[in-house]
């Protein structure tokens, strides 16, 4: 073994590979010798010793039910386990025979362990040319004794341990040749990185997205993902929110009716819903007072931006409120506080993993949230010459633009602008009563991109038909939404985030399509 | 290191008039510098180096000419114009006052800011409508309370506190300061002075941000404030102040200390400066007594005071709200 021939713990990658050199000459020399000692007797017919400890496996029909292998998890094998026999079921990531020997990385989800096949009094000559051959990405069962090695692998997980194969099991052979390669896949993109470039691109991960997946980068980027849908279900429930479903195939487009997607219901059509605005209005209208819903929405946007998909996952939310819609803002400000804070403390693992591959700042926010008006944005954009009228609203880059300014000030990737112009928000906002010009509508920001928009809902019929009026809407189409209203209903606001977006920004990821499993965009509707 | 330290003393870099041993194996030129080219100047002064010769004093002249002339004709007309002039000026002066009189100014008010007048006009501070402070929960700035205190009738200095992502959780006494600070009560009529006060792990310095730029240090903070807000927080024109900028200086050095020897050199230091009548000498609360009452505080509890600067540490603490006079 080439760890054990390295005798004293050298660390410089040098002094390794010299040893690796070293050992390399023992090992052929050793080879060598048992060649010629084979060679002696002669033509005695070589009988293979291991027989029985190593194939492929029948296909797992279900046929019996007791347990016959106690598996380990790689992310268990660790020096305690030191000397011990254990059985491992993973993929085999990687393969390399070297003469009589060959080291084989086992790979499961992010976590890997380096095994070794040596020829030995166990182990034949046929058996680690059959393990050499086995395809990568193929699931095996491995029979193996732990055994600490003196210098640690850098290149796997399991750093302080390796396994010494006694058996080896094919149970899903993977074909031959692989669309992409997963070392390719898994590069960090630093950007001067010297050494190998290759890179997998977007559409070729899309294209093999289950290859793609297997990265630990992505198993972490979907750990994660799932992490920020408990946590926002976890910390509503323990308010006193209640999760509702609302329908998807709605009659009418509920936000405008330009991005909306159509389909065909049985003679007539239907629309597929932008958002469970409407649904959560009404949920609140008969009482249920904290709702809020997880599920997928639609836009039928042809923008194929790093930011648009046309389904996603809307995290959405609406509560009643007593006296000011602040109550319900900061409930929500509270929320993504006690998201960001879960996601940092339960997701540590996960965000280191993904931060090799993307490197990114680490996420920052305050808690309590901070809170600016969009006065004070302005002013900020002001003083760094970017000029926005009273009645305006935010463009992309001013956005991004203030984002860093507040960044700068107050070192926080999560902020709140409260107050904006009634004119640049949807009829069914609530003015502001202290100034008719600005609205008592929110927008909350990550890392300066717009990832919620919110607003104190117009309740009363009445004011809602007039505000209608006012955006020259017709109001028989929307009779049914104003109807919602009129049999009293407390008055309420809310607003939604898109589950994707949210992971991306949270990471500081370029794309939305590296964190949507199989992302729907105008030119994509595969896999 | 912890002895006090005066500012702005420096060595002196160049010597001037250093005798220069002049080579003789070459000619002698002639002074092309000197305006009179004259035998005897180069003769005098072969380093070109003049030195002022010992004159009498200017005052000195004038009383020895005035002693020579006191009888001199037309020094009687000297003073009855000097009167005159003076007359006229009291006139003028007669004048303006009736003219305050007129626009209703309050005549017996002058116009320069005391440190009691309180400020009824945002101007005063400005454009400067918040201040952003980082500091950590393991070095609170406590000088804030005080400051609080003390500008209650000039500012509303109103506290909201944020904890930021680099700490996961407040300490005790970070959260008292946290809740003293915020729930300070004000009075409407002043003007605010909004300060963020962000806990984050930034070290024994706490940081703050005014426009773009991030400012270190507590004493800094206390020593911006002191210019921004007008009152007996300034020490620009204080018959003490390269004292106190050095207890200032002292207390940043004293903050960083990391062994209990280096410690107790300050305190010693500390001691000797503010704990017999420093403050009872000035009559008021200073800056530095803020700064050194925070730096103390963050480093000792209550039961470890030093006893040198136990009273005055009370005095601070409690220092009065009503009056600046302690």
């Amino acid at each position: 073994m080439v760890e054990d021939k390295a005798g004293e713990n050298k660390s410089s990658k040098s002094a390794l590979k010299k040893e690796a050199k070293k050992a390399e000459k023992a090992a052929k020399k050793a080879e060598h010798k048992q060649s010629n000692a084979e060679n002696q007797p002669a033509a005695t017919p070589e009988v293979d010793v291991s027989i029985g400890k190593y194939g492929n496996l029948p296909v797992i029909t279900s046929e019996k039910k007791d347990v016959e292998r106690k598996f380990t998890y790689v992310l268990d094998l660790n020096k305690t386990l030191s000397g011990q026999t254990v059985w491992v079921r993973a993929r085999l990531h990687t393969s390399r025979a070297r003469g009589k020997q060959c080291f084989i990385v086992l790979r499961q989800r992010e976590y890997t362990v380096q095994a070794l096949l040596n020829v030995s009094e166990a182990v034949s000559k046929p058996m680690v040319k059959f393990s050499s051959s086995i395809p990568k990405e193929s699931i095996v069962d491995v029979e193996a004794r732990v055994s600490e090695v003196p210098n640690s692998i850098a290149s796997c997980s399991q750093q302080d341990v390796e396994l010494i194969v006694s058996q080896l099991w094919v149970v899903s052979q993977s074909a031959a040749q692989l669309p992409l390669q997963l070392e390719d896949a898994s590069r960090p993109e630093k950007p001067e990185d010297e050494g190998l470039n290759i890179r997998v691109n977007q559409d070729t991960r899309l294209d093999n997205r289950i290859l793609d997946l297997r990265t630990p980068t992505n198993q972490a980027i979907y750990r994660l993902e799932a992490g920020v849908c408990r946590l926002f279900r976890d910390v509503l429930t323990k308010k006193g929110f209640v999760e509702i479903h609302t329908p998807k195939i709605i009659s009418a487009a509920s936000e405008g009716g330009a991005n909306v997607f159509t389909v065909s219901y049985f003679k007539g059509s239907a629309y597929l819903a932008q958002s469970p605005q409407l649904y959560k209005q009404m949920a609140i209208a008969a009482d249920f007072d904290k709702v809020f819903t997880v599920g997928a929405v639609f836009r039928a946007e042809d923008s194929n931006t790093h930011r648009h998909l046309t389904e996603f996952v809307g995290l959405d939310l609406e509560m009643a409120f007593n006296f000011h819609y602040h109550e319900v803002m900061l409930t929500i400000g509270n929320l993504f506080t006690e998201m960001f804070k879960g996601l940092r403390d339960e997701y540590k693992n996960e965000i280191s993993i993904i931060n090799q591959q993307y490197p990114a700042e680490p996420f920052t926010f305050l808690d309590p949230p901070l809170v600016l008006e969009y006065d004070e944005g302005r002013k900020m954009l002001a003083e760094a010459g970017v000029e926005v009228g009273a009645e305006e609203d935010l463009s992309t880059p001013a956005e991004k633009l203030l984002g860093r300014l507040v960044k700068a000030k107050f070192d926080t990737d999560f902020y709140i602008l409260d107050k904006f112009p009634l004119a640049v928000r949807p009829f069914y906002t609530m003015p502001d009563p202290n100034n008719p010009k600005y609205s008592n509508s929110y927008d909350m920001f990550m890392r300066g991109e717009e990832i919620l928009s919110g607003a104190q809902r117009i309740h009363d019929p009445v004011l809602l038909t007039e505000r209608a009026k006012h955006h020259e809407i017709d109001i028989s189409k929307i009779a049914a939404y104003i109807d919602a209203f009129k049999y009293g209903c407390p008055p309420h606001a809310g607003g939604g985030i898109g589950l994707e977006r949210v992971v991306m920004l949270y990471l500081g990821l370029d794309n939305i399509r590296k964190t949507s499993m199989f992302p729907r965009d105008p030119k994509r509707v595969t896999p | 290191m912890a002895s006090q330290t005066k500012m702005y003393r420096t060595s002196r870099i160049i010597e001037h008039d250093l005798t220069v041993p002049l080579p003789k194996c070459m000619y002698p030129l002639k002074n092309i510098h000197s305006k009179d080219t004259g035998k005897e100047m180069a003769q005098e002064r072969p380093d070109h180096v003049s030195t002022c010769d010992r004159t009498p004093a200017i005052s000195d002249q004038v009383k020895q000419f005035l002693k020579n002339n006191q009888h001199v004709e037309g020094m009687a007309d000297l003073l009855t114009k000097q009167e005159k002039i003076l007359k006229q000026l009291q006139e003028l002066r007669g004048q303006i006052e009736s003219i305050k009189v007129d626009l209703k100014v309050d005549p017996t008010k002058t116009s320069n800011p005391t440190l009691n007048t309180p400020i009824t006009n945002k101007q005063v501070i400005g454009d400067i409508s918040d201040i952003v402070v980082n500091a950590d929960p393991l070095y609170p700035p406590y000088s804030l309370e005080i400051v609080q205190k003390l500008i209650h009738n000039t500012i509303n200095l109103r506290v909201t506190c944020h904890v930021h992502s680099s700490v996961s959780e407040l300490p005790e006494n970070a959260r008292a300061l946290e809740e003293t600070l915020s729930n300070y009560q004000h009075e409407d009529k002043l003007p605010d002075l909004h300060v963020r006060l962000i806990w984050k792990n930034v070290g024994v310095d706490a940081e703050f941000v005014v426009t773009r730029y991030t400012l270190r240090g507590e004493v800094n903070l206390l020593r911006y404030v002191g210019r921004v807000v007008p009152s007996l927080l300034s020490y620009d024109s204080d018959p003490d102040s390269v004292e106190i900028d050095s207890i200032l200086d002292m207390c940043y050095l004293f903050t960083r200390t990391k062994t209990k020897t280096e410690r107790s050199g300050y305190v010693t230091a500390l001691g000797k400066l503010l704990g017999k009548d420093w403050i009872a000498h000035r009559g008021t609360v200073s800056v530095a007594d803020l700064a050194a009452y925070s730096a103390v505080r963050q480093h000792f509890k209550q039961n470890e005071m030093p006893a040198k600067l136990t009273k005055w540490f009370e005095m601070v603490g409690t220092v009065n709200m009503l009056r600046h006079k302690v």
